[in-house]
């Protein structure tokens, strides 16, 4: 009954657990990087419109609000898996899913109406240095996205192994930093955008 | 009992991050304050909710066997803080220092062929 339980608390003291994080870390030097360069460039609008008229704050709202759903129940999932109730993860799994692609969904159907009203990333070092953060943001959430679709399949065919369940401790910890990241772009472009920084 | 734990602490992380969220989303349209004040208390709030997400999501601590995975969260904070508070600072200053202003300074590079 215990056996995943051991199998968890083996995967937090390994190695790979570390590394994981320390790469994870280095992720964090990557976003600081962009956060730095939206912070130099948001002025620069060159003409165009500022972050005050374009985006829309409810909307950003509801990202936040999803985003932050499905940072809860991924850790639901790692606690099913300590019960060892294999159905249960696979169930948190696939609601993490859906939220997640929701938030994707939300976030490509901004980028969608920003490009389709022109403004693109053409128009100012504002612009760019938006879709920049924030698109790399949406890539890290894609490629997170994928490898939970991969787990849970995983899941369903073998079950609450070793190795499936290094991976959901793994992606746990991925996904919870993307809420993290999330947290300073809602704060920093948003909604000090909205009170224009 | 530690599961029971593991839950609640999860519940308490997940419901005041929501509640940091929506204060920092309301008091965006609090009009009748400077903007500096409201942006310093968005800036704390997303603080706070780092701290708490850090804690309660990615369980750091400072007992023995997260002690290398605190060492290089701190590395990374500081890391963090130089690059951000650098390059705004720098590029503030470059900015201040600089004695054409945009008109100026279009003016000269076209006339140098620049741009």
């Amino acid at each position: 009954m215990d056996k995943s339980v051991d199998l968890i608390e083996k995967v937090e003291k390994s190695k790979t657990y570390l590394g994981f994080w320390i790469y994870i870390m280095t992720d964090c030097v990557l976003f600081a990087s962009l956060f730095a360069v939206y912070a130099v460039l948001h002025h620069n609008t060159n003409g165009g419109p500022s972050g005050q008229s374009l985006f829309s704050m409810p909307y950003a709202l509801a990202e936040t609000l999803i985003l932050l759903t499905s940072s809860f129940t991924s850790g639901l999932s790692m606690i099913a898996a300590r019960n060892n109730h294999r159905s249960k993860v696979i169930f948190w799994l696939v609601v993490t899913f859906l939220l997640g692609s929701t938030f994707l969904y939300l976030e490509l159907h901004e980028f969608n109406h920003l490009v389709q009203t022109g403004d693109s990333w053409r128009v100012s070092g504002f612009l760019s240095s938006y879709f920049t953060l924030v698109g790399t943001h949406g890539l890290h959430i894609f490629v997170g996205l994928l490898w939970m679709t991969i787990l849970t399949l995983v899941v369903m065919k073998r079950g609450l192994t070793k190795g499936s369940v290094k991976g959901l401790t793994l992606l746990n910890i991925f996904w919870h930093f993307l809420d993290v990241i999330w947290i300073f772009i809602f704060s920093v472009v948003y909604l000090m955008g909205h009170v224009g920084l | 009992m530690k599961k029971d734990n593991r839950l609640t602490n999860y519940a308490i992380g997940y419901a005041t991050c929501i509640l940091l969220t929506l204060i920092a989303y309301l008091i965006t349209g609090l009009n009748y304050y400077r903007n500096w004040t409201i942006i310093t208390a968005i800036a704390t709030l997303a603080f706070v909710q780092f701290v708490i997400q850090i804690v309660f999501f990615l369980h750091l601590s400072k007992e023995k066997k997260d002690r290398w995975r605190l060492y290089v969260f701190i590395s990374m904070v500081i890391v963090v803080l130089i690059l951000v508070i650098g390059s705004i600072w720098i590029m503030n200053s470059l900015d201040n220092n600089m004695m054409l202003d945009q008109k100026q300074s279009n003016h000269y590079l076209k006339s140098q062929d620049g741009l």
